[in-house]
């Protein structure tokens, strides 16, 4: 059976390096990465000609840690569930958690947990205000008190309102 | 579009602002006034024959017909934005879909939906929704000494540096939901005239009874901070966050959830200090 090797997208993401954290924005999706260094290391040794082993090594050069393949497999799987990894780079069956990891690592694995924090991009609408009501039309209840998960409706008066879910 | 055309327009403005030309005409003339007021800062006269939208205002009031009231309709090019008889609710609704657009159009400016001040030769950015506390902090900021820039925008340059956007402090103190608005001068505050880089970020929100203890943020988690309150994040992910990456690199940032502004500020200044 063939090692697996898993390979980051290049495609359609833009990244950028702060401090020692790396930022991607994927296009496609609209959605922001921040990851932090163990995850950045794991994303940028994912050339899809590494295999998990290689990369660990390669990482524990490169952070200067003891980081064992749990830590570096459950940064795969996090960069897979943000779809920063090519389809089918990964083997999707060997899953591992957060809390294995730390049982493994003990003490030093505060610091090398992979962490992805994810967000997604708001629309002009959004980054100016509270919430967008679903189904607005305009974006014209903007400014009026709104609440997440309600629906834009115009009362007989002509004004929209934000219509509350109970 | 040709249907709007066709009305009787009694006046009309128009304008740039940051490098975005906008056009609002107006079926009453007497609302001209009240117009130029919620206008961005520093906008001036197009010199342009065309812009890059045009509003429509249709004035609502009493009618000839007896015991009719006319509604106030908005629209943005040929798209309806309000029909209301509140003409406080409508200029309002204009003046923020107006910011919305010059935010998300301007091509040499980053809008971030933020407060901001100065302090001691830096700015120190609140990004965060409506809601979220910015306008009282900045107030409580700006009774503490600190110049203001803006409870609404960090308006960022291409070096990551605030500009100021001095609109009103806008409170939300009734139950309409509107904002009152106050002038800076009338808290003694000044207002701030050149740009400044970031020196704290803030990313905060006001929770009731809370107790302001904020934990050191990482400079990727700034960005995303402010990558969530940024206009035209989607229009130009590249060039936003160049800027943002930028703006973070001299600067601390903090995160926490505060109760009263008053007991934030004064930890928070003493961290801008120390900071600097």
């Amino acid at each position: 059976m063939n090692p697996i090797k898993p390979r980051a997208r290049s495609e359609r993401l833009v990244t950028r390096t702060v401090g020692d954290e790396l930022l991607v924005y994927d296009l496609d999706r609209h959605k922001a990465y921040c990851l932090n260094p163990v995850a950045a290391q794991v994303f940028r040794h994912s050339d899809g000609q590494s295999t998990i082993t290689e990369i660990v090594a390669r990482i524990r050069r490169a952070v200067g840690m003891p980081i064992d393949d749990q830590a570096i497999r459950l940064g795969l799987m996090r960069l897979d569930a943000a779809h920063l990894l090519v389809d089918g780079s990964v083997d999707r069956t060997h899953r591992t958690s957060r809390r294995e990891v730390l049982r493994t690592l003990g003490k030093t694995a505060a610091v090398v947990v992979p962490v992805v924090t994810a967000l997604t991009v708001p629309t002009p609408a959004q980054a100016a205000s509270f919430f967008v009501c679903a189904g607005c039309p305009t974006t014209a209840c903007l400014g009026q008190p709104c609440s997440p998960g309600g629906i834009c409706k115009q009362s007989g008066s002509g004004r929209l309102f934000c219509d509350s879910p109970p | 579009m040709a249907k709007l055309d066709r009305l009787p327009w009694e006046g009309a403005i128009a304008f740039t602002a940051f490098g975005v030309s906008a056009g609002i005409r107006v079926s009453d003339a007497s609302i001209l006034e009240p117009l130029r007021a919620i206008l961005p800062p520093d906008w001036k006269t197009a010199t342009k024959p065309t812009v890059a939208r045009l509003y429509s205002l249709i004035a609502g009031g009493a009618s000839q017909r007896p015991g009719v009231r006319r509604f106030n309709i908005l629209y943005a090019d040929a798209t309806r934005l309000l029909r209301t008889h509140d003409l406080d609710e409508t200029l309002h609704q204009l003046q923020v879909s107006l910011e919305l657009f010059i935010g998300d159009r301007a091509p040499r400016r980053t809008f971030v939906h933020a407060g901001d001040v100065g302090w001691k030769g830096k700015a120190i950015v609140i990004p965060g929704r409506s809601h979220s506390g910015k306008s009282s902090l900045v107030t409580a900021f700006v009774k503490a000494g600190a110049t203001y820039y803006s409870d609404e925008f960090a308006v960022l340059d291409e070096r990551g540096r605030v500009h100021p956007y001095p609109v009103p402090l806008a409170l939300r103190q009734d139950a309409s939901g509107l904002p009152r608005k106050y002038k800076v001068e009338d808290l003694a505050g000044r207002v701030g005239d050149r740009p400044l880089p970031v020196g704290l970020v803030v990313i905060t929100r006001y929770i009731d009874g809370a107790r302001f203890r904020p934990r050191l943020a990482s400079a990727g988690h700034a960005v995303m901070a402010m990558l969530g309150n940024t206009l035209p994040a989607r229009r130009r992910p590249k060039r936003v966050l160049d800027v943002l990456t930028r703006a973070v690199s001299q600067a601390l940032a903090l995160r926490g959830a505060r109760g009263e502004a008053e007991e934030a500020v004064g930890q928070l200044l003493a961290t801008a200090e120390a900071a600097t």
